[in-house]
């Protein structure tokens, strides 16, 4: 779905990091992230282990507040407000009622020993104000709108009693049963089958439709992210290093890192056999993280002089002259020509 | 669909691993079984490479563990080289089952915590009173692709998920095995990850010609690792192919559908959108008949009432359906 430009955006990210105190220093789990959501708009958020992505969603969520060990700093504003100055009783109804959330296994998520009818009722009652009754009649609604077969039978059920996708759809019905404006889906299939992983993704796709929901969809799979995203940030060792339409990504993948995870999964449209280009070494650690571009250490493309400083995220030359907005974090973006070190200039501050 | 049918197994002496007919069923409440294996058959020969693909509760896992002699068959036959590893009495079994050995999915918990990298890797041979010397665990350190001055002496806990599946691949290959089993090796770890073990198990079974059975839920590891691949549904075999055939070729509606179901890395391809239907059945009563029928549009009287066997639809491929896609291609 494309994006007025013009209004203000839903959710406006700028220069977030979190740090965490740890036994062995400061660990940069986020650092410097810009981000922008539409209104409508669906964000996919890609990258490996460690990588920062649930970090910055939580950061997000303003979870970390009250977490005497981690340090938020930078600009978090949704729907033109200020996360960070929410009073307490603001920010109850910010959860649940503006921002809703989903993880990756719902059988942590939902309470073991509270029905599910109640844990999609309770959040009706606190935020909307409807009685018991009319909450039950609305779970009821929103289980078939998630699509559950006998969904007032359901609604007595504990979330042992149902299989995992179907607590999944539970977890969404409890999720969207305010309507909340932004949905954040931190790899809510990974646990799940790929049949099954591939209803919940279809069905998240047709109620954000219905609603007009903005969407952030966590993923490690680039797949997931392909067809479902109007937007994929990718993140490497807590910062975006690309940031592009899928179809921009996928055809010509600017920062090297993107490329070799693009080359490292297999695909079916291989040949059986074929040898995969595995990324060499790991990521930084992050608590004493290198000074110049956080991928070197591994990039195939990688010079002395990337070493030095760290990249900005800002469009690659060709990019910039034909008018795209995609943006890379790289000295040499890939498939630009830039051996010469024209961009580089360009880019380093 | 998955019916049974041993149409697929190759007349061939020097299989590897044979499987014949391997029933799993495991006690439940209320004097119920679940019915995890039923009549699983396959082969896999001298340095190729079975795939086995299924969703949860597929039976996959089970069935490895059943091969193994982890768990015992209900019945069946496993024949390791030839010779059958049911009814061996305890000695005999461990002593016959060194040649085959088992990876599991979590690479960190399937290692003792306590010990050190090279004690790991010498532990199999050590308990069969083979000393290794420090070159031998070290070059076996090494073949996996790590450093044993570097990870020699570190315990698992300070090692990654990827580093700790190598290790465990060292120690599988330490007793020299003829056949090694899989059990979704790479699943929990990252793509970067995935792709350097993948290539690793490729480059050890071309080293020691190991006969390997990969288990995975997914299809395009599964491909791009194996030769033959085999599809299971709740216990039963659904088709079984060359790796190249079965993604463009599905005989199967259920290969079909997990086809259909993988996220494809193609921006431009237009997701169809609600064409699977309903969930797994229960293992404790699966269906009558062919047990895919009640999530299969294909479906009638006939699969209800008579279970389908394996036949042959092309060139090494095999499907066990009343009405298989004709010519899926076309």
């Amino acid at each position: 779905m494309a994006t007025d430009a013009t209004a203000t955006p839903l959710v406006e990210v700028a220069g977030l990091s979190t740090t965490f105190r740890t036994s062995r220093g400061e660990l940069r789990a986020v650092d410097g992230v810009d981000l922008v959501v539409g209104h409508g708009e669906r964000l996919g958020i890609v990258g490996e282990s460690g990588s920062g992505k649930t970090v910055l969603v939580r950061s997000l969520m303003n979870l970390y507040d009250g977490d005497v060990n981690a340090v938020v700093d930078g600009s978090l504003r949704f729907d033109g407000r200020d996360v960070h100055t929410l009073s307490r009783q603001e920010r109850r109804h910010f959860w649940g009622k503006e921002v809703a959330m989903v993880f990756q296994d719902p059988m942590t998520s939902l309470n073991p020993v509270k029905r599910v009818g109640a844990q999609i009722s309770d959040p009706i009652r606190y935020h909307l104000g409807l009685s018991r009754q009319q909450a039950a009649a609305r779970a009821e609604e929103l289980l078939r709108q998630m699509r559950i077969p006998d969904p007032k039978a359901r609604l007595r059920n504990y979330p042992h009693e149902l299989s995992g996708g179907m607590r999944q759809r539970v977890a969404l019905a409890v999720a969207l049963s305010c309507d909340p404006k932004l949905l954040i889906a931190d790899e809510p299939t990974t646990a799940l089958d790929v049949t099954v992983q591939k209803q919940i993704l279809d069905l998240i796709d047709r109620l954000a439709d219905d609603r007009g929901m903005s969407v952030v969809l966590i993923t490690h799979d680039l797949g997931v992210a392909a067809g479902r995203t109007d937007r994929v940030a990718v993140m490497y060792a807590g910062q975006v290093v690309e940031a592009a339409t899928p179809v921009e990504l996928f055809d010509q993948p600017r920062h090297p890192y993107t490329e070799a995870l693009l080359r490292s999964s297999p695909r079916l449209d291989q040949a059986s056999h074929t040898r995969l280009a595995a990324i060499a070494g790991r990521p930084p650690d992050l608590v004493a993280l290198p000074s110049g571009c956080r991928f070197a250490p591994r990039c195939a493309h990688a010079q002395p002089s990337c070493s030095d400083s760290p990249p900005e995220l800002a469009p690659a030359a060709v990019d910039a002259e034909a008018g795209l907005t995609r943006r890379v974090a790289c000295f040499f973006p890939v498939g630009t020509g830039s051996e010469t070190d024209d961009s580089s200039v360009e880019v380093t501050v | 669909m998955a019916g049974s049918g041993r149409a697929h197994l190759r007349d061939d002496v020097d299989a590897a691993l044979a499987v014949e007919d391997l029933v799993v069923e495991l006690p439940a409440r209320r004097g119920r079984k679940v019915h995890a294996v039923s009549g699983l058959s396959f082969d896999v020969r001298e340095g190729e490479t079975l795939g086995v693909v299924g969703e949860s509760g597929c039976g996959k896992s089970t069935a490895a563990r059943a091969v193994m002699q982890l768990v015992a068959p209900t019945s069946g036959s496993v024949r390791l080289d030839g010779q059958e590893l049911t009814g061996l009495d305890d000695a005999e079994l461990r002593r016959r089952r060194t040649r085959m050995q088992l990876i599991f999915q979590d690479p960190i918990s399937s290692l003792n915590p306590r010990r050190t990298v090279r004690a790991l890797v010498a532990e199999g041979p050590a308990i069969w009173k083979k000393t290794l010397t420090t070159e031998q665990i070290d070059a076996l350190i090494e073949s996996v692709g790590l450093d044993p001055a570097i990870v020699g002496d570190r315990r698992p806990r300070q090692l990654s998920g990827g580093q700790c599946q190598r290790v465990a691949i060292a120690r599988a290959l330490a007793l020299e095995p003829q056949v090694l089993i899989c059990d979704e090796p790479v699943s929990a770890l990252d793509v970067s990850v995935q792709a350097q073990i993948l290539n690793l198990l490729h480059d050890a079974r071309d080293r020691y010609g190991l006969a390997t059975v990969f288990i995975s839920h997914d299809l395009a590891v599964v491909k791009n690792i194996s030769d033959r691949v085999l599809v299971m549904y709740l216990g039963k075999v659904c088709e079984v192919a060359p790796a190249d055939v079965l993604d463009r070729n599905p005989a199967h509606p259920y290969t079909f559908l997990l086809l259909a179901a993988i996220p494809d890395p193609d921006p431009h391809a237009e997701i169809a959108r609600d064409d699977i239907v309903g969930e797994l059945p229960s293992p404790l009563d699966p269906p009558s008949g062919c047990r895919f029928r009640t999530r299969c549009p294909r479906a009638d009287e006939r699969c209800t009432a008579e279970e389908p066997q394996l036949q042959e639809v092309g060139a090494d491929h095999f499907v066990a359906c009343h009405h298989p896609l004709a010519d899926p291609e076309g």
